[in-house]
């Protein structure tokens, strides 16, 4: 294996690998601690970007951190033209199908700008699966969990609504959002 | 200055190349591939409301919201409508080619081109589902990723009963263990100096709101609040486990303590949260990288480092057969 002078080719070649090895682990650390590849534009970023989505450093690892987020939940009323309706809700017995409806919900909820848009894709879809339905309107609560000592002076958790737009079939595209925080 | 630059190389050789045996890639390809056939066994009759065109999040907004040149399913199912092929198949047609991969990455046949098909496969729809993401996901793709260049075929797989791959100790192995090992070093530095800036992390509030939260409540933890200061001492356990990952789990004496604390902390994140499968992928995770055994190279790298050094911990049996014949064949070759 050891060789006066020169280095074998599988050594070469193992420190080739090796190289690359140190150069991916230091992008990890470059995507993970600095904001490279998050700005949208050239291509070379475009190329960061992909190679971050393909090797898994498309997201950074701050689980609950730096602070536990409110579990979101949503709902749909399921309203018909004779004005009977009925409830239908966001979530799945599966457990793992159920983490993954509670990433849409939060992810979806959290952001302002996105609300709107999930909010009719998920009407869209309820619409789709209920042909009687004649409007869909989309509920979306925060939990609101109080302080431990809070808890312990008798404070309760509840659901804050964050959300409520109805869509219609006939308008869809109208989409006729009451906004943040109206109810339904 | 010349003999300590020559020291350094020669550390540098012993910890990125000195050959090791393929265990620890093995296994990570059976848990890994394991796990994920248990998640696709799951999401299976789900698929169309989560990654459907007109599931959850229709398709629409997935690629408006897509920043990669990574294929998405709703991609290829538009490129397979030319063959008339429904939307609906396709997304079933990227799913099942996922589950044969993971059937041929799990058993090794052909494992590096079922692995370059598995991590390929996934890509695609994590790209399609981006919304439903979570931390199972990334650390599957992760690994994903690091199988495909690792030598995870070398042993128990039909690979190795065919001969078509020895499972001698090799540089490659090395390699492929050190990412895995210090990516992970990332991973816990990166969660525990975001979690120590926030204050719920430090006064126990942030362990009361996890436990507490409807999605992973199992038992009522409501008498947490007359014994406030058991969630503080949790909450800095996980600071301190998490910190100091990256410094504990490199030195012998505290190695074992180190990973010990932290597969009861996954273990612990299972029972109180439910997250059984990501608390599964981060035992594996953490066994692969440190839980398993560096047998010692039968000829030192270059630079007189010998590899390990350390006991095997796996199974000894094997271990030592394998050595013998890995002797034999360095001595014969």
């Amino acid at each position: 294996m050891e060789r006066a002078g020169r280095p074998s080719l599988s050594e070469r070649r193992g420190g080739l690998l090796a190289a690359l090895a140190a150069l991916h682990l230091a992008l990890v650390c470059l995507f993970v601690w600095t904001d490279l590849s998050e700005a949208s534009g050239s291509p070379a970023r475009a190329t960061l970007g992909t190679y971050k989505n393909l090797s898994g450093i498309f997201r950074d690892y701050r689980f609950f951190a730096p602070a536990v987020a409110s579990d979101m939940r949503a709902g749909f009323f399921v309203e018909r033209p004779d004005g009977t309706s009925e409830f239908h809700s966001f979530l799945a017995d599966n457990l793992e199908v159920g983490f993954r409806y509670n990433c849409i919900v939060g992810a979806s909820m959290r952001d302002e700008k996105l609300r709107d848009l999930m909010a009719q894709s998920w009407a869209a879809r309820m619409l789709g699966a209920h042909p009687d339905a004649a409007r869909v309107t989309v509920v979306a609560q925060s939990f609101q969990l109080p302080a431990m000592r809070a808890f312990a002076a008798g404070a309760r958790p509840s659901w804050q609504v964050v959300y409520a737009g109805t869509f219609d079939r006939r308008r869809r595209e109208a989409g006729a959002a009451a906004g943040p925080g109206a109810k339904p | 200055m010349s003999r300590r630059l020559s020291r350094a190389i020669a550390a540098a050789r012993a910890f990125w190349l000195a050959p090791e045996y393929p265990d620890a890639a093995a296994f990570l390809r059976l848990a890994v591939g394991g796990l994920a056939l248990v998640q696709l066994a799951m999401l299976w009759p789900h698929l169309l409301p989560l990654y459907g065109n007109f599931g959850w999040v229709q398709w629409a907004i997935v690629e408006t919201t897509s920043n990669t040149w990574v294929p998405s399913i709703g991609k290829l199912a538009l490129i397979l409508s030319g063959w008339g092929v429904a939307s609906a198949t396709a997304l079933h047609l990227v799913f099942a080619l996922y589950g044969a991969s993971l059937i041929g990455l799990v058993i090794g046949y052909r494992t590096r081109l079922f692995a370059v098909l598995a991590w390929l496969t996934h890509s695609v729809t994590l790209n399609s589902g981006f919304f439903s993401l979570y931390g199972v996901d990334t650390m599957m793709h992760i690994l994903f990723f690091y199988l495909v260049f690792s030598p995870a075929g070398a042993r128990w797989s039909v690979d190795a009963y065919l001969e078509r791959t020895s499972p001698a100790p090799r540089a490659g192995a090395r390699i492929a263990r050190r990412l895995v090992q210090l990516h992970l070093c990332i991973i816990y530095l990166n969660t525990g100096l975001a979690k120590a800036r926030g204050d719920q992390w430090w006064n126990g509030e942030a362990i009361w709101r996890a436990v507490m939260q409807p999605q992973f409540n199992v038992v009522d933890f409501g008498w947490l609040t007359s014994r406030p200061e058991l969630a503080a001492v949790a909450g800095w356990s996980v600071l301190l486990i998490e910190l100091g990952y990256a410094v504990f789990i490199w030195i012998p004496a505290t190695r074992r303590p180190a990973l010990a604390v932290t597969l009861l902390m996954h273990a612990g994140i299972a029972l109180t949260m439910r997250l059984w499968l990501f608390s599964l992928m981060m035992v594996a995770f953490n066994l692969a990288a440190f839980g398993w055994s560096r047998a010692a190279a039968p000829a030192p790298v270059a630079g007189g480092a010998a590899a390990g050094g350390v006991r095997p911990s796996g199974s000894l049996g094997l271990l030592r057969r394998e050595r013998r014949r890995a002797r034999s064949l360095a001595l014969g070759g």
